[in-house]
Protein backbone atom coordinates (compact mmCIF):
# COMPACT_ATOMS: atom_id res chain seq x y z
CA UNK A 1 0.00 0.00 0.00
CA UNK A 2 1.39 3.20 -0.76
CA UNK A 3 1.48 6.85 0.47
CA UNK A 4 -0.95 8.38 -1.85
CA UNK A 5 -3.66 4.95 -1.52
CA UNK A 6 -3.21 5.31 2.33
CA UNK A 7 -3.96 9.18 2.01
CA UNK A 8 -7.43 7.58 -0.56
CA UNK A 9 -8.09 5.17 2.31
CA UNK A 10 -8.88 8.45 4.66
CA UNK A 11 -11.11 9.98 2.01
CA UNK A 12 -13.00 6.56 2.06
CA UNK A 13 -12.76 6.15 5.57
CA UNK A 14 -14.59 10.12 5.41
CA UNK A 15 -17.00 9.33 3.08
CA UNK A 16 -17.81 5.68 4.41
CA UNK A 17 -19.34 7.48 7.77
CA UNK A 18 -20.75 10.69 5.68
CA UNK A 19 -23.09 8.55 4.17
CA UNK A 20 -24.14 6.57 7.41
CA UNK A 21 -24.63 9.87 9.30
CA UNK A 22 -25.19 12.45 6.61
CA UNK A 23 -26.67 10.12 4.32
CA UNK A 24 -29.46 9.26 6.95
CA UNK A 25 -29.83 12.81 7.40
CA UNK A 26 -31.06 13.44 3.65
CA UNK A 27 -33.15 10.18 4.18
CA UNK A 28 -34.60 12.04 6.67
CA UNK A 29 -35.20 14.97 5.17
CA UNK A 30 -37.16 12.85 2.26
CA UNK A 31 -39.79 10.93 4.74
CA UNK A 32 -40.29 14.56 5.96
CA UNK A 33 -40.96 15.31 2.16
CA UNK A 34 -43.21 11.84 2.11
CA UNK A 35 -44.40 12.21 5.32
CA UNK A 36 -48.18 11.14 5.06
CA UNK A 37 -50.80 9.55 7.14
CA UNK A 38 -52.57 10.02 10.60
CA UNK A 39 -49.13 11.03 11.81
CA UNK A 40 -47.55 12.85 9.66
CA UNK A 41 -46.90 16.03 12.02
CA UNK A 42 -45.45 13.32 14.31
CA UNK A 43 -43.27 11.63 11.73
CA UNK A 44 -41.87 15.19 10.79
CA UNK A 45 -41.30 15.71 14.37
CA UNK A 46 -39.50 12.64 15.22
CA UNK A 47 -37.29 13.55 12.02
CA UNK A 48 -36.49 17.08 13.17
CA UNK A 49 -35.79 15.55 16.93
CA UNK A 50 -33.40 12.66 15.69
CA UNK A 51 -31.35 15.12 13.18
CA UNK A 52 -31.64 18.40 15.08
CA UNK A 53 -28.27 17.80 17.65
CA UNK A 54 -25.97 15.89 14.97
CA UNK A 55 -26.87 16.98 11.62
CA UNK A 56 -24.12 20.16 11.58
CA UNK A 57 -21.38 17.48 13.26
CA UNK A 58 -22.64 14.56 10.45
CA UNK A 59 -21.70 16.88 7.43
CA UNK A 60 -18.40 17.81 8.72
CA UNK A 61 -17.01 14.20 7.29
CA UNK A 62 -18.27 15.82 3.76
CA UNK A 63 -15.90 19.02 4.18
CA UNK A 64 -13.34 15.93 6.07
CA UNK A 65 -13.40 14.55 2.53
CA UNK A 66 -13.04 17.37 0.65
CA UNK A 67 -9.96 19.44 2.55
CA UNK A 68 -8.27 15.72 2.40
CA UNK A 69 -8.82 15.60 -1.56
CA UNK A 70 -7.81 19.17 -1.61
CA UNK A 71 -4.80 19.26 0.11
CA UNK A 72 -4.22 15.67 -1.20
CA UNK A 73 -4.74 15.14 -4.36
CA UNK A 74 -4.91 18.57 -5.96
CA UNK A 75 -5.45 17.23 -9.30
CA UNK A 76 -8.57 15.79 -8.59
CA UNK A 77 -10.03 18.07 -6.54
CA UNK A 78 -9.55 20.92 -9.49
CA UNK A 79 -10.70 17.91 -12.41
CA UNK A 80 -14.18 17.23 -10.61
CA UNK A 81 -14.42 21.50 -9.23
CA UNK A 82 -13.82 21.62 -13.36
CA UNK A 83 -15.77 18.62 -15.16
CA UNK A 84 -18.37 18.53 -12.56
CA UNK A 85 -19.25 22.00 -11.97
CA UNK A 86 -22.72 22.59 -12.28
CA UNK A 87 -23.98 19.14 -10.22
CA UNK A 88 -20.99 20.22 -7.50
CA UNK A 89 -23.02 23.67 -7.71
CA UNK A 90 -26.27 22.28 -7.24
CA UNK A 91 -25.13 20.12 -4.49
CA UNK A 92 -23.54 23.06 -2.77
CA UNK A 93 -26.56 25.17 -3.72
CA UNK A 94 -28.70 21.71 -1.69
CA UNK A 95 -26.43 22.22 1.39
CA UNK A 96 -26.57 25.92 1.21
CA UNK A 97 -30.58 25.60 1.66
CA UNK A 98 -31.01 22.60 3.63
CA UNK A 99 -29.04 23.98 6.57
CA UNK A 100 -30.43 27.09 6.62
CA UNK A 101 -34.20 26.05 6.46
CA UNK A 102 -33.55 23.72 9.02
CA UNK A 103 -32.71 26.66 11.14
CA UNK A 104 -35.76 29.21 9.95
CA UNK A 105 -38.05 26.38 10.04
CA UNK A 106 -37.38 26.05 13.70
CA UNK A 107 -36.73 29.85 14.47
CA UNK A 108 -39.73 31.34 12.02
CA UNK A 109 -42.94 30.83 13.38
CA UNK A 110 -45.56 28.62 12.15
CA UNK A 111 -46.24 29.64 8.60
CA UNK A 112 -42.81 30.11 7.81
CA UNK A 113 -41.88 26.56 9.37
CA UNK A 114 -44.10 25.10 6.49
CA UNK A 115 -42.61 26.74 3.95
CA UNK A 116 -38.84 26.51 4.73
CA UNK A 117 -40.04 22.36 5.67
CA UNK A 118 -40.56 22.21 2.31
CA UNK A 119 -37.54 23.89 1.42
CA UNK A 120 -35.97 21.71 3.30
CA UNK A 121 -37.73 18.44 2.23
CA UNK A 122 -36.73 19.05 -1.69
CA UNK A 123 -33.10 19.99 -0.90
CA UNK A 124 -32.78 16.91 0.89
CA UNK A 125 -34.09 15.21 -2.03
CA UNK A 126 -32.04 16.81 -4.53
CA UNK A 127 -28.58 16.90 -2.66
CA UNK A 128 -28.12 13.22 -2.17
CA UNK A 129 -29.11 12.77 -6.02
CA UNK A 130 -26.79 15.07 -6.76
CA UNK A 131 -23.67 13.74 -4.87
CA UNK A 132 -24.83 10.14 -6.39
CA UNK A 133 -24.42 11.22 -9.72
CA UNK A 134 -21.25 13.23 -8.91
CA UNK A 135 -19.82 9.91 -7.28
CA UNK A 136 -21.01 7.95 -10.60
CA UNK A 137 -19.94 10.26 -13.17
CA UNK A 138 -16.33 9.83 -11.07
CA UNK A 139 -16.73 6.57 -12.40
CA UNK A 140 -17.70 6.59 -16.26
CA UNK A 141 -17.61 10.29 -16.47
CA UNK A 142 -15.96 9.78 -20.08
CA UNK A 143 -18.37 7.84 -21.99
CA UNK A 144 -19.00 10.87 -23.89
CA UNK A 145 -17.70 13.25 -25.49
CA UNK A 146 -15.27 15.44 -23.02
CA UNK A 147 -16.78 18.57 -21.65
CA UNK A 148 -19.00 19.59 -18.86
CA UNK A 149 -22.21 17.33 -19.42
CA UNK A 150 -19.87 13.87 -19.47
CA UNK A 151 -22.34 13.45 -15.93
CA UNK A 152 -25.48 13.61 -18.18
CA UNK A 153 -25.76 9.94 -18.56
CA UNK A 154 -27.39 6.54 -17.80
CA UNK A 155 -24.65 6.03 -14.83
CA UNK A 156 -24.74 8.55 -12.90
CA UNK A 157 -28.12 9.11 -12.49
CA UNK A 158 -28.74 5.69 -11.62
CA UNK A 159 -25.89 6.10 -8.83
CA UNK A 160 -28.11 9.33 -7.81
CA UNK A 161 -31.11 7.41 -7.68
CA UNK A 162 -29.54 4.47 -5.51
CA UNK A 163 -27.98 7.02 -3.31
CA UNK A 164 -31.63 8.60 -2.61
CA UNK A 165 -32.93 5.38 -1.80
CA UNK A 166 -30.47 4.09 0.23
CA UNK A 167 -30.03 7.07 2.50
CA UNK A 168 -34.14 6.87 2.53
CA UNK A 169 -33.52 3.20 3.82
CA UNK A 170 -30.91 3.98 6.55
CA UNK A 171 -32.52 6.72 7.48
CA UNK A 172 -36.04 4.98 8.05
CA UNK A 173 -34.40 1.85 9.77
CA UNK A 174 -32.44 4.48 12.61
CA UNK A 175 -35.88 6.36 13.14
CA UNK A 176 -37.25 2.88 14.02
CA UNK A 177 -34.73 2.82 17.18
CA UNK A 178 -35.63 6.57 18.17
CA UNK A 179 -39.06 6.27 19.22
CA UNK A 180 -40.79 4.60 21.79
CA UNK A 181 -44.14 5.26 20.38
CA UNK A 182 -45.12 1.56 18.20
CA UNK A 183 -47.16 3.19 15.90
CA UNK A 184 -44.83 5.76 14.94
CA UNK A 185 -41.99 2.80 14.54
CA UNK A 186 -44.24 0.97 12.84
CA UNK A 187 -44.68 4.10 10.40
CA UNK A 188 -41.04 3.92 9.49
CA UNK A 189 -40.49 0.14 10.03
CA UNK A 190 -42.63 0.05 6.65
CA UNK A 191 -41.08 2.74 5.09
CA UNK A 192 -37.56 0.94 5.71
CA UNK A 193 -39.36 -2.25 4.24
CA UNK A 194 -40.16 -0.33 1.40
CA UNK A 195 -36.60 1.88 0.41
CA UNK A 196 -34.60 -1.60 1.64
CA UNK A 197 -36.70 -3.64 -0.89
CA UNK A 198 -36.74 -0.44 -3.61
CA UNK A 199 -33.25 -0.18 -3.66
CA UNK A 200 -32.49 -3.72 -4.77
CA UNK A 201 -34.01 -2.44 -8.34
CA UNK A 202 -32.08 0.62 -8.37
CA UNK A 203 -28.72 -1.13 -7.31
CA UNK A 204 -30.03 -3.38 -10.75
CA UNK A 205 -30.27 -0.40 -12.83
CA UNK A 206 -26.87 0.85 -11.69
CA UNK A 207 -25.35 -2.15 -12.51
CA UNK A 208 -27.35 -2.53 -15.99
CA UNK A 209 -26.16 0.95 -16.77
CA UNK A 210 -22.60 -0.38 -15.57
CA UNK A 211 -22.69 -3.06 -18.02
CA UNK A 212 -23.77 -0.81 -20.91
CA UNK A 213 -21.46 2.03 -20.31
CA UNK A 214 -18.38 1.67 -22.74
CA UNK A 215 -16.85 3.86 -19.97
CA UNK A 216 -16.75 2.04 -17.41
CA UNK A 217 -15.34 -1.29 -18.59
CA UNK A 218 -12.67 -0.75 -16.00
CA UNK A 219 -15.09 -0.71 -13.19
CA UNK A 220 -17.49 -3.16 -14.48
CA UNK A 221 -14.13 -6.04 -14.83
CA UNK A 222 -12.73 -5.19 -11.15
CA UNK A 223 -16.40 -5.13 -9.65
CA UNK A 224 -17.16 -8.74 -11.39
CA UNK A 225 -14.19 -10.30 -11.94
CA UNK A 226 -11.60 -9.66 -8.77
CA UNK A 227 -10.62 -12.45 -6.26
CA UNK A 228 -13.09 -9.91 -3.79
CA UNK A 229 -15.34 -9.28 -6.00
CA UNK A 230 -17.87 -13.05 -4.12
CA UNK A 231 -16.89 -12.22 -0.72
CA UNK A 232 -17.86 -8.88 -1.15
CA UNK A 233 -20.81 -9.20 -3.04
CA UNK A 234 -22.05 -11.79 -0.54
CA UNK A 235 -21.58 -10.03 3.00
CA UNK A 236 -23.12 -7.08 1.26
CA UNK A 237 -26.11 -9.49 -0.08
CA UNK A 238 -25.87 -11.08 3.77
CA UNK A 239 -25.93 -7.85 5.40
CA UNK A 240 -29.04 -6.75 3.57
CA UNK A 241 -31.12 -9.89 3.67
CA UNK A 242 -30.40 -9.64 7.80
CA UNK A 243 -31.95 -5.60 7.57
CA UNK A 244 -34.89 -6.71 6.04
CA UNK A 245 -35.39 -10.15 8.03
CA UNK A 246 -34.69 -8.04 11.12
CA UNK A 247 -36.89 -5.38 10.27
CA UNK A 248 -39.81 -7.87 9.71
CA UNK A 249 -38.96 -9.48 13.09
CA UNK A 250 -38.84 -5.95 14.63
CA UNK A 251 -35.23 -6.89 15.67
CA UNK A 252 -34.66 -2.82 15.43
CA UNK A 253 -30.73 -2.28 16.40
CA UNK A 254 -30.09 -5.04 14.93
CA UNK A 255 -31.42 -3.80 11.55
CA UNK A 256 -29.71 -0.36 12.29
CA UNK A 257 -26.49 -2.38 12.36
CA UNK A 258 -27.11 -4.85 9.06
CA UNK A 259 -28.12 -1.84 7.14
CA UNK A 260 -25.18 0.41 8.36
CA UNK A 261 -22.53 -2.44 7.25
CA UNK A 262 -24.56 -2.86 3.73
CA UNK A 263 -24.58 0.79 3.15
CA UNK A 264 -20.64 0.92 3.88
CA UNK A 265 -20.07 -2.52 1.99
CA UNK A 266 -21.35 -1.38 -1.10
CA UNK A 267 -19.29 1.99 -0.67
CA UNK A 268 -16.19 0.01 -0.19
CA UNK A 269 -16.81 -2.33 -3.25
CA UNK A 270 -17.48 0.91 -5.27
CA UNK A 271 -13.58 2.38 -3.91
CA UNK A 272 -12.06 -1.22 -4.93
CA UNK A 273 -13.58 -1.32 -8.52
CA UNK A 274 -12.77 2.16 -9.04
CA UNK A 275 -9.09 1.86 -7.86
CA UNK A 276 -6.06 2.42 -9.29
CA UNK A 277 -8.30 5.90 -9.94
CA UNK A 278 -9.37 8.49 -8.55
CA UNK A 279 -11.31 9.84 -11.69
CA UNK A 280 -11.96 7.30 -14.28
CA UNK A 281 -10.46 6.96 -16.62
CA UNK A 282 -6.95 9.91 -16.53
CA UNK A 283 -6.90 10.76 -12.93
CA UNK A 284 -4.68 7.89 -11.04
CA UNK A 285 -4.86 7.57 -7.44
CA UNK A 286 -0.80 8.23 -7.67
CA UNK A 287 -0.61 10.66 -10.24
CA UNK A 288 -2.63 13.16 -8.91
CA UNK A 289 -1.02 12.78 -5.20
CA UNK A 290 0.74 15.82 -3.80
CA UNK A 291 3.89 15.32 -3.18
CA UNK A 292 4.74 12.75 -0.24
CA UNK A 293 5.99 15.69 2.22
CA UNK A 294 2.22 16.58 1.83
CA UNK A 295 0.80 13.52 2.00
CA UNK A 296 2.57 12.24 5.34
CA UNK A 297 1.90 15.59 6.76
CA UNK A 298 -1.74 15.51 5.92
CA UNK A 299 -1.85 11.81 7.48
CA UNK A 300 0.10 13.05 10.46
CA UNK A 301 -2.38 15.98 10.91
CA UNK A 302 -5.44 14.19 10.62
CA UNK A 303 -4.67 11.46 12.72
CA UNK A 304 -3.84 13.90 15.48
CA UNK A 305 -7.10 15.71 14.69
CA UNK A 306 -9.26 12.18 15.32
CA UNK A 307 -7.52 11.76 18.31
CA UNK A 308 -9.73 14.90 19.51
CA UNK A 309 -12.51 14.42 17.02
CA UNK A 310 -13.15 11.05 17.43
CA UNK A 311 -14.06 10.75 21.20
CA UNK A 312 -16.12 13.69 20.88
CA UNK A 313 -18.14 12.34 18.01
CA UNK A 314 -18.27 9.01 19.84
CA UNK A 315 -19.74 11.41 23.17
CA UNK A 316 -22.38 13.58 21.07
CA UNK A 317 -23.90 10.14 19.31
CA UNK A 318 -23.49 8.37 22.67
CA UNK A 319 -25.28 11.70 24.56
CA UNK A 320 -28.35 12.00 21.54
CA UNK A 321 -28.63 8.28 20.01
CA UNK A 322 -28.11 5.62 22.78
CA UNK A 323 -30.85 3.52 24.47
CA UNK A 324 -33.28 6.91 23.25
CA UNK A 325 -35.91 4.06 22.79
CA UNK A 326 -34.82 0.89 23.63
CA UNK B 1 -31.79 56.87 46.03
CA UNK B 2 -29.97 53.46 45.05
CA UNK B 3 -27.52 53.68 42.38
CA UNK B 4 -27.93 51.57 39.26
CA UNK B 5 -24.98 49.33 38.75
CA UNK B 6 -23.04 50.69 35.61
CA UNK B 7 -23.59 48.05 33.57
CA UNK B 8 -27.29 48.96 33.68
CA UNK B 9 -27.25 52.59 33.00
CA UNK B 10 -29.01 54.14 30.36
CA UNK B 11 -25.83 54.98 28.69
CA UNK B 12 -24.70 52.06 28.51
CA UNK B 13 -27.05 50.37 27.66
CA UNK B 14 -27.27 52.82 24.10
CA UNK B 15 -23.93 52.57 23.74
CA UNK B 16 -23.98 48.26 23.97
CA UNK B 17 -26.57 48.51 21.13
CA UNK B 18 -24.46 51.38 19.09
CA UNK B 19 -21.34 48.91 18.99
CA UNK B 20 -23.65 45.55 18.38
CA UNK B 21 -22.82 45.85 14.64
CA UNK B 22 -19.33 46.40 14.79
CA UNK B 23 -18.55 43.18 15.55
CA UNK B 24 -19.78 41.99 11.81
CA UNK B 25 -18.47 45.04 10.24
CA UNK B 26 -14.67 44.13 11.62
CA UNK B 27 -14.82 40.76 10.50
CA UNK B 28 -16.54 41.79 7.44
CA UNK B 29 -13.60 44.77 6.48
CA UNK B 30 -11.14 41.75 7.43
CA UNK B 31 -12.37 39.56 4.92
CA UNK B 32 -12.48 42.67 2.27
CA UNK B 33 -8.35 42.94 3.10
CA UNK B 34 -7.23 39.49 2.96
CA UNK B 35 -9.11 38.99 0.11
CA UNK B 36 -8.76 42.32 -1.69
CA UNK B 37 -6.04 43.46 -0.69
CA UNK B 38 -3.85 40.34 -2.06
CA UNK B 39 -4.94 40.24 -5.68
CA UNK B 40 -4.20 40.01 -8.28
CA UNK B 41 -2.29 36.93 -6.83
CA UNK B 42 -4.76 34.00 -5.09
CA UNK B 43 -1.69 32.72 -3.28
CA UNK B 44 0.29 35.95 -2.66
CA UNK B 45 3.51 35.40 -4.89
CA UNK B 46 3.10 32.39 -6.07
CA UNK B 47 -0.20 31.83 -8.29
CA UNK B 48 -1.99 34.59 -9.66
CA UNK B 49 -6.17 34.75 -9.48
CA UNK B 50 -6.92 34.78 -13.25
CA UNK B 51 -4.59 31.77 -14.11
CA UNK B 52 -6.80 29.61 -11.33
CA UNK B 53 -10.16 30.51 -12.40
CA UNK B 54 -12.11 27.15 -14.04
CA UNK B 55 -12.37 27.01 -17.83
CA UNK B 56 -16.06 26.08 -17.45
CA UNK B 57 -17.94 29.20 -19.26
CA UNK B 58 -20.91 30.92 -18.22
CA UNK B 59 -19.72 31.54 -15.11
CA UNK B 60 -22.34 34.55 -14.80
CA UNK B 61 -25.30 32.31 -14.03
CA UNK B 62 -23.81 30.30 -10.94
CA UNK B 63 -22.55 34.01 -9.83
CA UNK B 64 -26.52 35.30 -10.26
CA UNK B 65 -27.37 32.57 -8.52
CA UNK B 66 -25.23 32.70 -5.71
CA UNK B 67 -25.95 36.55 -5.32
CA UNK B 68 -29.70 35.60 -5.29
CA UNK B 69 -29.93 33.00 -2.74
CA UNK B 70 -27.96 34.52 -0.20
CA UNK B 71 -30.09 37.84 -0.63
CA UNK B 72 -32.88 36.19 -0.08
CA UNK B 73 -31.16 34.61 3.18
CA UNK B 74 -30.38 37.51 4.21
CA UNK B 75 -33.88 38.82 4.02
CA UNK B 76 -34.99 35.26 5.49
CA UNK B 77 -32.40 36.05 8.29
CA UNK B 78 -33.57 40.01 9.27
CA UNK B 79 -37.12 38.11 9.12
CA UNK B 80 -36.09 35.74 11.70
CA UNK B 81 -34.14 37.99 13.96
CA UNK B 82 -36.96 40.96 14.03
CA UNK B 83 -39.85 38.25 14.77
CA UNK B 84 -37.68 37.07 17.48
CA UNK B 85 -37.18 40.88 18.98
CA UNK B 86 -40.68 41.11 18.52
CA UNK B 87 -41.21 37.89 20.83
CA UNK B 88 -38.56 38.86 23.29
CA UNK B 89 -40.63 41.92 23.82
CA UNK B 90 -43.96 40.80 24.08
Amino acid sequence: VTLPEVTALLMLGGLVIYALTGGADFGGGVWDLLATGPRARAQRTLIEQAIAPVWEANHVWLIFVVVVMFTGFPLAYAAIGTRFHIPVTIMLFGIILRGSAFVFRHYGGASAAERWGRVFAVASLVTPFFLGVIVGAITSGTSRADGYFTWVDLFPAAVGLLAVALFAFLAAVYLTCETRDAALRDDFRARALVAGVAAAPTALVAALAAIAAPGTAHFRDAFFGSWWTWPLHAATAAAAVIALWALVRRRFRLARAAAAAQVALIIVGWALAQRPYLIAPDVGIDAAAAPRVTLILLILATSAGMVVLAPSIYWLMRVFKSRRAA
Amino acid sequence: MRRRPPERGRWFLRATIAVGPLGFLALEAGWMVTEMGRQPWVVYNVIRTNDTVTPMPGLAAPFVAFTLVYIGLAIACAFTFWRQVKESLA
